[in-house]
C-alpha cells in the first residue's frame, strides 16, 4: 500500500473535467446546496467480517485515481485535483440490526454531501446477527453506475483473494462536433410528444423509492421472447416504457432520457464518470407488433448513444433554439444496469441515486441475485404518491404480458386493471328518475303544487304557475290546430318578453321539440337553421325585426287560442325535446338534439349540490342567458320544476348591469347564473354590487373561475358560487364544483358520469390528461341531419353510450376534474368559442389563398387570432381586401387581428400544416402610433390599456384589434363613466362598434369642442388636374351617341330610371349591358327585371336579348362580369353604391372607390368613357380657410373639408378618375347629383325609402311632431330622380369636352312646404325655436322609445364653426339649356303625391 | 291580371295571377272592399303574380291596415322576385307573408 501511496504524492496533478463530469457540475450548481448528484451502494455480505471488508473496501478506494480527487470551483471552471489530499478511507460504524442499517442509510442518501471537503464516504455497518453492509456515497462527479458496479467487482475479487489492477481516470472532455447538434433536430424532427405524463407538480421535489420485481411467470415469458426473437431485454423493458409514455401522454411519440456509458473499450475497465444522458424518442404505432416496437426502441436507442457525444445540454440548446420544444424533452428516464457479478460469494447490492428529484420518474431495472429483475422506481414526491408509482409499475407489467404475446400495440392496454377500473368509474350519484318525467309533465306538477306562486316575472308582467301552464296549453292548443305533431320541431324567435317562457313549454306540450332562434342572428344563420332543421313552422311576432323568414305563426295569435287538453300527446321522455345550434367544423352551425331525459335529470333537486343549494335557500333567478344557449334553460327549467320563480331578463339586462341591478331588486330574485368575466366587469358598477347582496347563490360557467373572484363574492357578499361545466351535447351540464372551489370542474353530476380517453379510445392513467367523455342520462340524441359527426362524437364504449367533448382534463387526487383546454382546433378567446377552421374555411374562400391556418398567439400579453396564408402561383392579395372580405363573412371577433402572408406553409413530413413551425413564426401587429396628449387622451388610452392587458395605448389604436371584446367593452364604458364623469346614454354600447379608438370615441363624446377630423384630401397628387378641369370648361356642346352602354347598379333607384331613359330614348345608344348581382335564388335578370316593373310597371321583355341584356358580376370583382361581357363597351354609367352614411367596416370604400378603379381598368382596356354618377357633397365643407368660396364644374380640391367617410369614398372615386383622366387621356364625365327624390311624374320614392337619410330625416320630424325653425324656414336641394336620370343621360351623351356636371335642379324646396304638405295627411307638426327642439332632444334621448323617434336625426349633426361650400352649377345649366332639356318646377301637386307616396308605405 | 275569390264567411282568399300594378290594383281593391265586411282571416295567394309594382305595394298595405283592425291577413306563395321587393321596402316586417 505504500508504494500506491507514494505513486499518489508523485503523480499529484489537476485536470479539467470530463464532458460528463460537466454536465453534472452543471446541475450541481443549479441545484447548490441540497443532496445533489450522489448515488450510494449497498452491498450486503451475510457471511463478510467487518475487518475484511473494510480492508477490501481499502483496497479497492487505493486502487483508482479518482478516488484521491479532491474539487476545486475556480470562478470560472471546476477542476479536480489528484493525489493532494489525504485520503478519508473506510470506517466501521457501531453494530446494527439488519433493518436498523437499512434505515441508517437510507435516511444518510437523503443527507447532503460537502463536496469542497469530500466526494466520497465509506461505511461497514457490522449486523447484529452476522455479517455486514458496505455502504458507500459517492459524489456522481468521481463515478457512474457502471463504475459503482466495477468497484463492487473489485471488493467482491479483493474478498476472493484475486489481484486488481490499478485504474487510471482520463477526463474526456472532447464534445461532438457541431454537426452533431443536425442530427437531434433531424432525430426530433416532426416529434408529436409531451415530457410529461401528470400535467401538475407540487412545490415538493422529494425523491421516493420503491422496488418491485417482474413476478416470475412474466419472467419467464420476458426471458423466452428474448430468446425467441433475438430480443435483449433492456429493449424489451424500454419499449413497454415507450408504449406507456406514448399511450399516457396520448402522443404518438414517446420520449425518455437514458444513461449511456461514453466509454471507449479500453475503458471498460477504468473507475470513474463517463455516463452521458441521452433522450430516446420512439415513434409508437398502433399497428405495430410490440416486436416491432422492441426493434424499433432498440435502432432509436442506437442512434440516439451514437450522437451522444454531443452533450445533454448542448441537445437540449439546440432543439430550444429550433422552438422544438419549450422547456423540458422528458420527465422519464430508463435505465438498465445489466452488469453481472462474478463472485462465488453470497452478496446482495442496491444502488440509489439520492437527493432532490429532478425529473418525474426514474426506473432502474438491475438483474437480481436470484436471476430476475428489479425495477428501482425513484419518482418524484410531487408528482407520485406511493399509489401512483404501483399503478405505474402494474401498467408496465400489463404491457409486457400482453406483449410477450406479441399483440400489436391497439391491442395492448395500457394500464393495469385495478387502475383501468378506477379510471372508468368516475361519476355522480346514481339514483331513479321517474320515466314518466318530461318537460309537460313537470310543469303540470308544478303547476298543481305552486298553482298560485309566482312562476314568471317579465318586465311588469306576472305569471302564476297556474297561469304559466294554462297559457302554455293554449299556445299548445293553437300549435295542434296548425297540424303540428309529435316528433315535430319548432322555431322560436321571440323577444325577451312574457311570451317567450310559455313558448318554449306550449311547443313542448304539443309534443314537438324546440329550436331556439335569436333575432339578433345574422339573416343567413336564421334562414340555414330553418332549412337545415326542417322546422315545420316559426313561431315569431310582428314586433321582431326580421328581414328574411318564410312566414311565422304570431305569437300574439297563439296565445288567444283555446286550450285543448284533449289533444295532447303523451310526451316520452326520449322524445326530442328541442335543439340547439352551436359552432361547426365546416363553417356552419349543427343542430344538437336534446331529448326529455337529460331534462328531467338535470332539474332534479337532488342533481347537484347548486340544485340542492337553491331549491333549499333561495326564492328566484334573474335569467339573462342567450335564449340560444342551453345555459337559458337551466336557468328556467330548474327554478321552475322546483317552484321557483323566473325573473326574464330583458336583452338590455343581457349587457347591462345597471338594468341587471335592477332586475335583481325587482322582485328579491336570489340566484344568478354569470360568466367570471362578466361578473369581474360588473363589480365596478355600483347599483349591481348593491344588488349583489340579495343574490345567494351564483352559478358561474364557461370559463375558468379565478379564485380571487371566488373570495370577492364569499368574503363581501357571502355569495355561495359553484362552477358548472357541459357542452350542449349533454344536456347542459355534466359536472359542478361545490362552493368555494376555484380549481376544478367538479365532479360529476348525479346519473353522469366521465371517463378520460386518448385518441385510441382507451382510458389515460388516473391523473393524466385526456379527451373528457360524458356518459350517463344526459347524452343527447345527436346531430341533425351529421351522421357522420354523430357517429365520430356520440361511441360506444364498454357498453356506455359517450359523448366525446373535445375538451381535455384530468382527475385530481379526490375524484375532481381538471380543465385544459381544447384538444381540436376549436378554441376560446377570450370566453369565445372559435373554431378556428370556420375562419380558415372563409379564408380559403378568398380568390387566390393556396394555403391557410389559423392559430391563436399571444402579442404583448393579449392572446390575438392570427391568420397565415400562402397565394397561389404569379398572382397577389391583398391582405387588407383579405381582412375585409373575412370581416364581411364573420363576426368580428372572428376576424384574425394579424394576416401573414407567407412563401410557403411550413408542413411535417406527413403532410399536414406543421402547427409548431407557425407557432415560431414571427408576427407582428402592425398599429400606428399616436400618442396621447391631453388630459383626457391619456385618461382613455390607459383605460384600453389596462382593460385590454396592452401596455402603450395610442390614440388609433383599434378596440377589436387590440383584442377588445363585448365583455371587455362593458368594463370600458363603466370605466369612462366613471372617469370622465360622463352622464347617462352618453356613451351607447354601440359606440365601440362605431368609434373604436380612443380618438374616435373622444371625437364622438367632446365633438363640440373639437375640430372633426377630416381626411387627408391635401396630402393627395392633384398635379395637372386645374389644367385638366380648365381644358374641360366652356366649350361649345356637341352631341354623340353614347354606344354600347354598360350600366352598373341598375338595380338601384337612380340606376333603374337611367335603365328606363336608356331603353326608352331610342338612338341615345345602341346597345345596353347592365351588370348586376344576383341575389339568393334570384338571378341578375330576374332581379333587374322585377325592379323595372316595380317602378316602369313593364319589364321591357320584348327588346330583351336584343337591345338589352343583363349580366351577372360585381363592381368590387377586379374583372368585373363573371362571364365575358357580350358587346364591346363605348360607355360606362356608374350608379353603383353604397350609401350608408355610417358604417363599420370596408364596405363604403370597396364599392365606392375600388369599385371604380375597377371600372377605370375595364374603360382603358375597352377605351371607353367612364360617365360616374357622384354626389355634390364632395364639395365638402370649410371653416373659412378653403381657397374659394364655391364650387363649380371646374373645380375639384379647392381646401375642402370632408370628414364623412361616405362623401370620402365618392371624392377618392373622383380622384382616382381624373389621375386616369390626366395621366393616361381616360374620358371621363363625372355626373355630381343632389337629393334625389320622388318622381316628378308621380312622386313615387325609392323602394328601400327607409334607407334615405331625408326621408328618415322627415319621419323622425313627423314622430316627434316637432321641428326647429332654422330647419323650418330653410330650403333644401331636391332632385326628382327621374328628371335626373332624364338629364344625365343626355349630359352623358355630348362630346368630350366637360368633365363635370352638377346635376340638380336650380331652386330648392322649401320645408315650409313640405311641412305644409305634411300637415295636409292629418300630422300636427309645431315649430319650435331651435333652443326649444334641443331641449326636446335631451328629454327623448332618455327613453328608448324616444331615442326610437329620433333616430332620423342621429346623423343630422350641427357644424357650428364650419359651413357648407356653396355648389354653383353654371356649366351644367349652359349645357341644358343648349341641349334643349331642363327641370321642373315642383309645384305644391308634386309634393302632395311625393308625401302621400310616402304615407302610403307606411313611412311615418 | 285575374283575381279570383275563395272561401266564405270569415276566411277569404284572393289568388292572383299576372301582375298587380297601376292598372289592376284597383280592381284588387275594388274587390277586397266589397267583401271584407266581417272577414278575419284574409289571404292573398301570390302563386301565380309575377309582377308587383309600387302601386300593387300599396293596395295590400291599404288592406294589411284593414284587416289590422278586424282579424289577420296573410300573403302566401310569394316567388323570390317579389319576396326581395318585401324585402327592400321594409315590408316583410309588416305583412305576414309565406314564401313559395
Amino acid at each position: 500500500m505504500g508504494t500506491v501511496n507514494q505513486k499518489r504524492k508523485e503523480a499529484m496533478k489537476e485536470q479539467g473535467l470530463s464532458l460528463s463530469q460537466k454536465a453534472i457540475a452543471d446541475t450541481e450548481q443549479v441545484f447548490w446546496g441540497g443532496a445533489q448528484n450522489t448515488i450510494s451502494l449497498k452491498l450486503h455480505l451475510p457471511e463478510g467480517s467487518s475487518m475484511s471488508v473494510k480492508e477490501a473496501a481499502d483496497t479497492a478506494l487505493d486502487s483508482a485515481d479518482i478516488f484521491t480527487a479532491s474539487l476545486h470551483r475556480g470562478k470560472s471552471e471546476w477542476t479536480l485535483v489528484y493525489g493532494d489530499k489525504k485520503k478519508s478511507g473506510c470506517s466501521i460504524t457501531e453494530e446494527r440490526f439488519y433493518d436498523r442499517a437499512r434505515e441508517y442509510m437510507d435516511a444518510s442518501d437523503r443527507l447532503s454531501m460537502d463536496i469542497d471537503r469530500r466526494l466520497y464516504e465509506a461505511e461497514v455497518i457490522p449486523l447484529l446477527g452476522g455479517g455486514v453492509f458496505l455502504y458507500v456515497r459517492f459524489h456522481h462527479l468521481i463515478i457512474d453506475g457502471y463504475g459503482m458496479s466495477l468497484f463492487v467487482q473489485r471488493v467482491l475479487d479483493i474478498l476472493a483473494g484475486k489481484e486488481i489492477e490499478k485504474s487510471v481516470f482520463d477526463a474526456d472532455s472532447a464534445r461532438g462536433e457541431a454537426v452533431e447538434e443536425d442530427f437531434w433536430r433531424q432525430y426530433f424532427s416532426d416529434a408529436e410528444f409531451e415530457p410529461s405524463v401528470f400535467p401538475e407538480k407540487s412545490d415538493e421535489s422529494n425523491m421516493c423509492k420503491s422496488v418491485v420485481s417482474v413476478p416470475g411467470a412474466l419472467m419467464e415469458k420476458i426471458t423466452s421472447f428474448s430468446e425467441r426473437e433475438h430480443c435483449s431485454v433492456p429493449y424489451i423493458l424500454a419499449a413497454a416504457y415507450a408504449l406507456y409514455l406514448s399511450e399516457a401522454t396520448d402522443k404518438k411519440d414517446a420520449v425518455f432520457l437514458m444513461p449511456r456509458l461514453n466509454r471507449r473499450p479500453e475503458q471498460m475497465d477504468i473507475l470513474g464518470c463517463y455516463t452521458l444522458l441521452v433522450p430516446v424518442r420512439v415513434t409508437v404505432t398502433q399497428e405495430d407488433t410490440f416486436l416491432e416496437l422492441c426493434k424499433k426502441t432498440e435502432r432509436a436507442a442506437r442512434e440516439a448513444s451514437a450522437h451522444k457525444r454531443v452533450g445533454y445540454d448542448r441537445i437540449l440548446s439546440a432543439l430550444r433554439d429550433e422552438n422544438m420544444i419549450s422547456e423540458a424533452l422528458s420527465e422519464y428516464v430508463f435505465n438498465f444496469y445489466r452488469f453481472r457479478y462474478q463472485t462465488d460469494l453470497k452478496y446482495n447490492v442496491s444502488f440509489s441515486v439520492a437527493g432532490d428529484m429532478k425529473n418525474h420518474m426514474t426506473l432502474t431495472a438491475v438483474y437480481n441475485e436470484k436471476g430476475g429483475l428489479s425495477l428501482l422506481l425513484d419518482y418524484c414526491g410531487g408528482v407520485y404518491t406511493k399509489e401512483k408509482a404501483e399503478d405505474f409499475s402494474k401498467a408496465l407489467f400489463q404491457i409486457l404480458s400482453d406483449g410477450m404475446e406479441n399483440r400489436t400495440v391497439s391491442e395492448i392496454q395500457s394500464i393495469g386493471d385495478a387502475e383501468y377500473e378506477k379510471a372508468a368509474s368516475v361519476k355522480g350519484p346514481s339514483f331513479e328518475i321517474g320515466t314518466e318525467l318530461t318537460i309537460p309533465s313537470m310543469l303540470k306538477c308544478a303547476a298543481k303544487q305552486y298553482a298560485e306562486k309566482p312562476a314568471l316575472y317579465a318586465g311588469n308582467k306576472k305569471l302564476t304557475f297556474q297561469e304559466l301552464d294554462e297559457l302554455s296549453d293554449r299556445i299548445a292548443g293553437g300549435l295542434i290546430r296548425q297540424g303540428i305533431k309529435s316528433g315535430d320541431y319548432v322555431a322560436f324567435m321571440l323577444k325577451r318578453d312574457e311570451r317567450l317562457i310559455p313558448t318554449i313549454f306550449g311547443i313542448s306540450k304539443a309534443g314537438a321539440a324546440f329550436i331556439p332562434v335569436d333575432p339578433a342572428y345574422p339573416p343567413d344563420r336564421i334562414s340555414y337553421i330553418m332549412e337545415n332543421s326542417r322546422a315545420v313552422c316559426l313561431i315569431s311576432s310582428s314586433d321582431v325585426r326580421m328581414s328574411n323568414y318564410d312566414s311565422y305563426l304570431e305569437i300574439n295569435d297563439l296565445i288567444m287560442q283555446k286550450a285543448e287538453p284533449g289533444l295532447l300527446p303523451v310526451v316520452r321522455q326520449d322524445h326530442p325535446a328541442y335543439m340547439i345550434y352551436t359552432s361547426g367544423t365546416t363553417g356552419r352551425p349543427k343542430g344538437v338534439m336534446l331529448s326529455h331525459k337529460g331534462i328531467a335529470n338535470i332539474v332534479h333537486p337532488d342533481n347537484n349540490p347548486f340544485n340542492r343549494d337553491i331549491t333549499k335557500n333561495c326564492k328566484g333567478i334573474t335569467a339573462i342567458g342567450s335564449v340560444c344557449f342551453d345555459i337559458f334553460l337551466y336557468e328556467i327549467f330548474v327554478p321552475l320544476m322546483n317552484g321557483l320563480f323566473v325573473e326574464l331578463g330583458n336583452e338590455k339586462a343581457m349587457m347591462d348591469a345597471g338594468e341587471l341591478a335592477e332586475h335583481i331588486m325587482r322582485h328579491g330574485a336570489d340566484i344568478l347564473h354569470c360568466t367570471p368575466s362578466r361578473i369581474t366587469a360588473y363589480l365596478n358598477n355600483p347599483a349591481f354590487t348593491k344588488a349583489l347582496l340579495n343574490v345567494g347563490a351564483i352559478l358561474s360557467a364557461g370559463e375558468v373561475l379565478p379564485g380571487s373572484l371566488v373570495r370577492r363574492l364569499k368574503d363581501t357578499y357571502q355569495i355561495r358560487i359553484y362552477n358548472g361545466y357541459g357542452p350542449t351535447e349533454t344536456t347542459i351540464g355534466a359536472t359542478i364544483t361545490e362552493a368555494n372551489d376555484a380549481q376544478t370542474i367538479g365532479k360529476p353530476i348525479a346519473n353522469m358520469g366521465i371517463v378520460l380517453l386518448n385518441r385510441e379510445r382507451k382510458p389515460v392513467p388516473y391523473g393524466a390528461v385526456g379527451e373528457i367523455c360524458i356518459y350517463g342520462n344526459g347524452v343527447g340524441i345527436g346531430y341533425k341531419d351529421r351522421p357522420k359527426e354523430t357517429e365520430d362524437k356520440y361511441i360506444m364504449w364498454n357498453g356506455l353510450r359517450l359523448y366525446r367533448t373535445g375538451d381535455l382534463g384530468f382527475f385530481t387526487e379526490d375524484g375532481r376534474l381538471k380543465y385544459r383546454g381544447r384538444n381540436d382546433r376549436q378554441v376560446k378567446l377570450r370566453g369565445l368559442r372559435i373554431e378556428l377552421s370556420e375562419i380558415e374555411n372563409v379564408m380559403g374562400e378568398f380568390p387566390n389563398i393556396a394555403a391557410c391556418c389559423c392559430m391563436v398567439r399571444k402579442i404583448e400579453k393579449t392572446d390575438h387570432l392570427v391568420g397565415f396564408y400562402t397565394v397561389s402561383d404569379q398572382e397577389k392579395v391583398d391582405a387588407e381586401e383579405l381582412k375585409a372580405f373575412m370581416k364581411s363573412r364573420l363576426t368580428s371577433y372572428m376576424v384574425p387581428d394579424v394576416l401573414k402572408e407567407l412563401k410557403e406553409m411550413p408542413q411535417t413530413p406527413n403532410g399536414k400544416t406543421d402547427l409548431k413551425a407557425l407557432g415560431a413564426e414571427s408576427i407582428e401587429y402592425v398599429r400606428v402610433y399616436r400618442e396621447a396628449n391631453t388630459k383626457k387622451e391619456k385618461r382613455v388610452c390607459k383605460i384600453f390599456g389596462e382593460i385590454l392587458g396592452v401596455p402603450q395605448i395610442g390614440l388609433d389604436d383599434n378596440f377589436f384589434e387590440l383584442g377588445g371584446d363585448s365583455l371587455s367593452a362593458v368594463t370600458v364604458m363603466l370605466r369612462l363613466e366613471e372617469e370622465l364623469g360622463l352622464s347617462e346614454n352618453q356613451l351607447e354600447y354601440g359606440d365601440f362598434y362605431k368609434y373604436p379608438t380612443p380618438s374616435l370615441l373622444l371625437e364622438k363624446l367632446y365633438k363640440k369642442e373639437k375640430d372633426v377630423v377630416g381626411f387627408h384630401l391635401k396630402m393627395l397628387d392633384y398635379h395637372g388636374f386645374n389644367e385638366y378641369l380648365a381644358a374641360h370648361t366652356g366649350k361649345s356642346v356637341s352631341r354623340v351617341s353614347l354606344g354600347n352602354v354598360l350600366l352598373t347598379g341598375a338595380t338601384g333607384y337612380l340606376g333603374i330610371h337611367l335603365l328606363i331613359e336608356l331603353l326608352k330614348r331610342p338612338g341615345i345608344c345602341n346597345k345596353i349591358v347592365c351588370l348586376a348581382r344576383s341575389k339568393k335564388k334570384n338571378s341578375a335578370e330576374r332581379r333587374v327585371k322585377a325592379a323595372l316593373f316595380y317602378y316602369a310597371e313593364e319589364d321591357f321583355s320584348q327588346s330583351y336579348g336584343e337591345k338589352w341584356t343583363v349580366m351577372e358580376g360585381d363592381i368590387t370583382n377586379p374583372d368585373l362580369f363573371s362571364e365575358s361581357c357580350p358587346h364591346k363597351i363605348n360607355t360606362i354609367i356608374n350608379s353603383a353604391a353604397n350609401v350608408a352614411h355610417f358604417s363599420y367596416g370596408t364596405a363604403l370604400e370597396e364599392i365606392n372607390t375600388d369599385g371604380v378603379r375597377n371600372l377605370i381598368r375595364f374603360a382603358e382596356k375597352e377605351n371607353a368613357a367612364l360617365c360616374q354618377v357622384s354626389t355634390i357633397s364632395v364639395a365638402g365643407m370649410t371653416d373659412g380657410k378653403a381657397e374659394k368660396e364655391t364650387f363649380g364644374e371646374g373645380d375639384f380640391y379647392i381646401g375642402q373639408e370632408i370628414s364623412n367617410r361616405y362623401i370620402y369614398s365618392k371624392y377618392m372615386a373622383e380622384y382616382e378618375m381624373l389621375r386616369a383622366a390626366v395621366d393616361r387621356g381616360l374620358k371621363i364625365k363625372i355626373m355630381r347629383v343632389g337629393n334625389l327624390q320622388g318622381r316628378i311624374r308621380d312622386g313615387e320614392f325609392q323602394m328601400n325609402l327607409r334607407s334615405n337619410a331625408f326621408t328618415r330625416r322627415l319621419s323622425s320630424y313627423v314622430k316627434i311632431g316637432a321641428v326647429p325653425a332654422s330647419v323650418y324656414n330653410g330650403s333644401v336641394n331636391f332632385s326628382p330622380v327621374d328628371e335626373t336620370a332624364h338629364n344625365i343621360v343626355s349630359l352623358a351623351a355630348t362630346g368630350d369636352e366637360a368633365a363635370a356636371f352638377h346635376v340638380y335642379p336650380p331652386l330648392e324646396v322649401k320645408f315650409a312646404d313640405l311641412f305644409e304638405g305634411i300637415r295636409k295627411l292629418g300630422y300636427s307638426i309645431d315649430v319650435l325655436s331651435d333652443q326649444a327642439f334641443q331641449e326636446l332632444l335631451q328629454k327623448l334621448r332618455r327613453t328608448e322609445a324616444g331615442r326610437e323617434q329620433m333616430e332620423g336625426l342621429f346623423t343630422d349633426e350641427t357644424e357650428r364653426t364650419r359651413r357648407e361650400i356653396v355648389v354653383t352649377q353654371e356649366e351644367t345649366n349652359r349645357y341644358i339649356q343648349e341641349l334643349s332639356e331642363g327641370w321642373s318646377m315642383i309645384t305644391e301637386d308634386y309634393l302632395d303625391k311625393y308625401l302621400s307616396a310616402l304615407d302610403g308605405m307606411y313611412l311615418f | 291580371m285575374k283575381i279570383t275569390k275563395t272561401g266564405t264567411g270569415t276566411e277569404l282568399c284572393f289568388a292572383l295571377e299576372g301582375r298587380l300594378d297601376t292598372n289592376t290594383a284597383p280592381s284588387l281593391e275594388a274587390a277586397v272592399n266589397s267583401s271584407i265586411e266581417g272577414v278575419t282571416e284574409l289571404t292573398i295567394d301570390m302563386a301565380e303574380l309575377d309582377y308587383l309594382s309600387s302601386a300593387g305595394l300599396r293596395v295590400l298595405l291599404g288592406t294589411q291596415k284593414t284587416m289590422n283592425k278586424q282579424g289577420k291577413m296573410k300573403v302566401t306563395n310569394v316567388n323570390d322576385t317579389i319576396m326581395e321587393i318585401f324585402e327592400v321596402t321594409g315590408f316583410s316586417e309588416i305583412l305576414t307573408i309565406e314564401k313559395k
